[in-house]
């Protein structure tokens, strides 16, 4: 087996809580987590609103940090890297989030925007980054022309495309997602989930995938992990966690959604009352 | 198949009485003017919801869903306006009403369950005054006696300690709690007709669960009528007895929950299927739809969602009308003529 991409090694994260002092106590959005991602594995992770999901991604992005346990890139504690090395592992961690209209600078156009990263790493001289932002345009399926458009001037849609186009623009190693599908219709969804996918195969990317949303994450998981009040309550892979949940909240989250799977419908409707 | 003739006007086999329909919308036809020129966003949507009945109306953003239902209400945004068509609650038209006469429908013949419950609620008031306020309004009741209601009415909507609660302001509530609040504001008056409009897009899926049994359990008490606007088709299985599938503003199909989600029959109900990731099957490869929804400023001549729809043939290039499928179900697609069981459905005026 080859050794794991990520490493997180008990980590928790604690935030001060609000309220007038003498009753002020600290939140634990994350408590005592583990978590291995295999490279080119893609590992969901799943979770009710306030479950700690995010904040395990904003971690592992080392936007905050942890205020207990350690996160390894590559055998490397990214919490102790000096500054250098921190930036060459930030070229290969690559994100997206949910709003892609949030996203993005609304000045800027989207072919300036996918070759600011390659900018800021210093790649390549103004032609070769042009072509790297035509070829990664080609990739997620956009026309060349989008180069010079604004970003209101596209649909939700392809906006979340532009925003794949400009994480994979540094050719990462591992990219995370989080909730990167929810502000989309389910048709359009689908276009991305089926991007995410194609991109993975072709970049032989390492996935994270956060949603509160259960098909998404057993369509894109090759494992899963499922949080519940800051930890992981089951960990193993979609099909196990998916068909033979163990944990309890697990079962309980299973049972709470609904699916256009009329066989599943728990109890029929009764008859209109006259 | 047995039934060959044209459906009966709503098609439901189901109706136990001769009650008009709590709710008809008919050919209802609404454009916005812009400088751009004139959009056409609910283009003769036909829908009714008879009395006791779930009906889900699904579509995806910009399909002219919420603006159907908030024109119920009389409350289509400004710019927005009726062309064509008529809004009947119970047989009586709501759009030759007046607004003084609209505010007495209002809340109480009608309810809207809004998305979202925070925002709708006011922040600085106590959950009894905004609970309590449709006794006062159109009841005339003092507030006395609307505030030892609104206990009830929260016990009702299974808010454990109701008497405690109500006096607590909306933060103190859970997501979940608050949309109870407001399901228990819309059922004050005991309204003919609820309208919910994604009532719990916002929620999670446990809590969404909780609302959903107690959608199910209101109109087993009480035999409510409801309209069900949402984009989850997972929902609609689980709620409605007969589902609507509107898209760039018109109807595309209906039909009884069951006969739907068994035969989709119209291509795009059929994507919206293949497209919507489950959680109890493994699915290979998710179908999406390619393309976007066309604009309401140049809607195509045509069938509005051949441009997308991988079985486009000729025919395509002309609208078809709602064209039976089986007993209790329909669809706008010209693959269906000539269905066995099927026919020409007359459309509503």
């Amino acid at each position: 087996m080859s050794a794991p991409l990520v490493e997180i090694r008990s980590v928790s994260k604690n935030f001060a809580g609000s309220g007038p002092f003498w009753r002020r106590r600290e939140v634990q959005a994350v408590v005592d987590v583990d978590l291995e991602v295999l490279p080119g594995e893609t590992v969901g992770i799943v979770g009710e609103s306030g479950s700690g999901k995010s904040t395990l991604l904003r971690i592992i992005l080392r936007l905050i940090r942890p205020t207990k346990g350690t996160v390894l890139f590559e055998g490397h504690n990214i919490g102790k890297l000096p500054r250098r090395e921190l930036r060459a592992v930030r070229r290969r961690v690559q994100a997206v989030f949910q709003d892609p209209t949030a996203s993005f600078n609304p000045r800027q156009s989207i072919g300036a925007a996918l070759a600011a990263p390659l900018e800021v790493h210093g790649i390549g001289d103004r032609a070769a980054r042009a072509r790297q932002v035509a070829e990664t345009l080609e990739l997620v399926g956009l026309e060349a022309a989008f180069v010079s458009r604004y970003p209101h001037q596209l649909s939700g849609g392809q906006r979340q495309r532009a925003a794949i186009a400009r994480a994979i623009m540094l050719r990462p190693s591992l990219l995370l997602a989080d909730e990167p599908t929810s502000a989309l219709d389910v048709s359009v969804q689908a276009q991305i989930l089926n991007l995410f996918k194609q991109t993975k195969r072709e970049l032989g990317l390492t996935f994270i995938f956060v949603s509160h949303n259960l098909g998404v994450i057993r369509y894109v998981s090759d494992r899963v992990a499922v949080m519940y009040r800051g930890r992981i309550v089951e960990w193993g892979t979609a099909d196990a966690v998916f068909s033979n949940p163990q944990h309890e909240y697990t079962q309980t989250l299973l049972a709470a959604v609904p699916d256009a799977d009329l066989g599943k419908r728990r109890e029929p409707p009764p008859p209109p009352t006259a | 198949m047995g039934n060959n003739g044209p459906m009966s006007e709503s098609g439901r086999t189901h109706r136990l009485d001769d009650r008009p329909p709590t709710l008809e919308l008919d050919a209802l036809t609404i454009e916005f003017r812009a400088r751009r020129g004139v959009a056409r966003v609910v283009d003769r949507v036909s829908l009714e919801v008879w009395p006791g009945e779930i009906v889900g109306l699904i579509g995806e953003s910009g399909s002219g869903k919420t603006i159907s239902a908030l024109s119920t209400l009389g409350l289509a945004p400004r710019g927005a306006s009726i062309v064509g068509g008529d809004i009947r609650l119970s047989g009586e038209s709501l759009t030759a009403m007046s607004e003084v006469e609209l505010r007495r429908v209002r809340g109480d013949r009608i309810s809207l369950i809004p998305q979202d419950a925070m925002r709708a609620l006011n922040p600085v008031l106590r959950i009894n005054t905004q609970v309590g306020e449709p006794y006062v309004i159109h009841r005339g009741d003092d507030w006395a006696t609307a505030r030892v209601r609104v206990v009830d009415l929260l016990g009702s909507v299974h808010i454990p300690s109701p008497a405690e609660r109500a006096v607590e302001h909306p933060h103190q509530f859970s997501g979940g709690m608050q949309q109870r609040a407001m399901i228990a504001m819309g059922l004050a008056l005991e309204p003919e007709l609820l309208i919910a409009d994604e009532p719990t897009t916002a929620l999670d899926v446990t809590v969404q669960a909780q609302v959903l049994h107690l959608l199910r359990e209101i109109r087993e008490n009480h035999g409510t009528a409801m309209l069900f606007i949402t984009h989850d088709l997972g929902v609609i299985a689980e709620l409605c007895d007969w589902v609507y599938v509107i898209y760039a503003g018109a109807i595309m199909e209906q039909g009884s929950v069951e006969s739907i989600f068994a035969h989709p029959s119209h291509p795009y109900t059929e994507a919206l299927l293949k497209s919507t990731p489950t959680v109890h099957t493994v699915q290979e490869e998710l179908v999406s739809i390619p393309g976007q929804i066309p604009s309401p400023f140049a809607l195509p001549a045509g069938c509005r969602f051949a441009d997308r729809c991988g079985y486009r043939f000729e025919r395509c290039a002309t609208e078809p009308g709602m064209l039976a499928v089986a007993s209790e179900h329909a669809a706008r697609c010209w693959l269906r003529e000539g269905c066995p069981g099927g026919g020409s459905l007359a459309e509503g005026a």
